[in-house]
């Protein structure tokens, strides 16, 4: 069946709205697991633990140096879900119709600038090097699947004026 | 399709190409009883299985979805409720898996329709009626494929309700509630689908479910995206379908009598019905559930007659009185054949068309039957 270029332009727009909604529901689980994977490595993993206590934070007990660095990475986290929140909830609302502006792309560049620097952190276990950055690459990947879609939305949008 | 269709717009449509009264009844009787001649019935009448039009809805929850299961369901659904408009379609770039369901897609005036039609030729009254069932069927079951299948049946919440007015339509949202016992409003738009069942054969993904009554409904206009039309909108327009489903039941009914020498596709008896014309798409656009008064009126109006209510049981007395041997002249026993000669026949042509989905058409004398 052949189809107008409007018709086509509205699939289209269907199309990048659902591929948009979904990216940002995947964005919105990474920063779930981010969280999770981090608490989990702290305490119940044990390299990535006992380097972080290696780490010299000088004249320090070991309570201490505990507390602070379950701090540090408390921090740590709430920032890094904030980014994919704001990043995931962006996207999954644009793909409804809620009209967005460009902030939850900026902060879907920011997520994927901190998960690339994730794999350039480098550590002598290979399996915990590919456990690790399966999940960034996912991000990655994510992350320009929102760029894209939500550029092609807001393009389409206002070509065809909804 | 409801009963205001099946059987008092199929009585219409009898009596207008030329049917008597008591053989508009028939006619009628049988294309409503394809919506309820379901395994259970048949147990309690010691009928045919093999003869069921129609499952319940405690029928399928029992089912498998194996394949066995789904042949099962499959050849039921789609020889009378969503008979498929091409068994040939073609679709590039998708799995044989795919292009199977993909060719159980249902729509008016396709090959089997006409197949369907002829096979009901200088058959009985009973043969007539399924025809006319399966027929209108075709019109208001479009786009959707009696198998389940999450991949062709599924639809998502851009479900749009177009509503006339002075200078064309505008749309209104539908969101569907899930509960099956809650009424429906249609001022208010509030309607009721299946669930979001994101398995590829589960029973929720069967014909027109996630669309809930909607194609049922005669007066209403939607737009919506089937799954399997790549995000392509389409636009259901039932007042314009039921009318044309109407003038071509006239025109298969008239050929039936033997008014015309065959039965083509595309093609309607707008002469026999333009007297009715006006009041019927009167009818069909009024915002409700449905439209038995209206049609019964209309029927008794071109007849003189006073149309009997539906009645499932009408023929059951008749049929249990007799012993097995002796059933060949009751009117139950002559639909149950009708019904079985119609679904062997849509089986054997999906077989013929390279597609596994409904199985194979079954021996009926080795059924016992007959």
């Amino acid at each position: 069946m052949s189809h107008t270029e409007q018709e086509k332009q509205f699939r289209d727009l269907r199309k990048y709205s659902r591929d948009l909604e979904i990216a940002g529901k995947i964005m919105l689980a990474c920063g779930a697991w981010a969280i999770m994977r981090t608490y989990a490595e702290l305490f119940l993993g044990t390299t990535i633990a006992t380097e972080y206590m290696n780490y010299e934070i000088a004249e320090l007990s070991p309570a201490v140096r505990l507390a602070f660095l379950v701090l540090v990475i408390l921090v740590f986290c709430i920032i890094t879900f904030l980014l994919h929140l704001t990043a995931g909830l962006g996207a999954v609302r644009e793909g409804q119709g809620r009209k967005q502006g460009y902030l939850y792309m900026i902060f879907t560049v920011i997520v994927m600038v901190s998960s690339v620097w994730s794999l350039a952190v480098k550590t002598g276990d290979i399996l915990l090097f590919i456990r690790h950055s399966l999940i960034e690459i996912l991000v990655i990947v994510d992350g320009i699947d929102i760029l894209f879609s939500g550029i092609c939305v807001k393009r389409l949008r206002k070509e065809l004026e909804v | 399709m409801n009963g205001d269709f099946h059987y008092y717009a199929t009585y219409c449509a009898a009596v207008i190409a030329g049917y008597s009264h008591p053989e508009a009844m028939d006619i009628c009787y049988c294309a409503q009883f394809v919506d309820h001649c379901t395994k259970t019935i048949l147990n309690s009448i010691n009928g045919p299985e093999y003869a069921a039009t129609t499952q319940l809805q405690s029928e399928m929850i029992d089912m498998k979805t194996d394949k066995n299961g789904l042949r099962e369901i499959t050849r039921i659904w789609a020889s009378f409720h969503f008979l498929p408009r091409d068994l040939y379609a073609e679709r590039p770039g998708t799995t044989t898996r795919y292009l199977k369901k993909y060719r159980m897609i249902a729509g008016p005036n396709g090959d089997l329709v006409k197949d369907t039609v002829e096979l009901a030729k200088n058959n009985t009254l009973q043969a007539v009626g399924i025809a006319m069932h399966v027929l209108a069927d075709t019109w208001a079951h479009a786009n959707f494929a009696g198998t389940p299948s999450f991949v062709i049946n599924n639809t998502d919440n851009y479900f749009d309700e177009l509503i006339p007015t002075d200078n064309g339509f505008k749309r209104r949202h539908i969101e569907f509630g899930h509960n099956p016992a809650a009424k429906e409003n249609p001022e208010k738009g509030e309607y009721t689908a299946s669930i979001y069942q994101a398995s590829e054969n589960s029973i929720m993904n069967l014909g027109h479910g996630r669309a809930g009554h909607l194609p049922d409904y005669s007066f209403i206009r939607y737009a919506y995206v089937p799954a399997w039309n790549d995000y392509y909108e389409i636009i259901k327009d039932n007042p314009h379908d039921y009318l044309h489903a109407f003038a071509q039941m006239v025109y298969a009914l008239q050929y039936l009598r033997g008014m015309s020498s065959s039965f083509e596709k595309d093609t309607y008896a707008w002469e026999a019905v333009a007297p009715y014309e006006d009041e019927i798409k009167r009818l069909i656009a009024v915002r409700r559930t449905d439209d038995t008064e209206d049609w019964k009126a209309l029927g008794e109006r071109i007849t003189g007659q006073t149309i009997r209510p539906f009645r499932l049981d009408e023929y059951f007395e008749e049929y249990r009185r007799v012993s097995k041997k002796d059933r060949t002249d009751t009117f139950l026993e002559a639909f149950f054949d009708a019904a079985m000669d119609h679904k062997n026949m849509i089986i054997q042509r999906i077989v013929e068309s390279g597609n596994d989905i409904a199985g194979k058409p079954v021996n009926l004398d080795s059924e016992g039957s007959r």
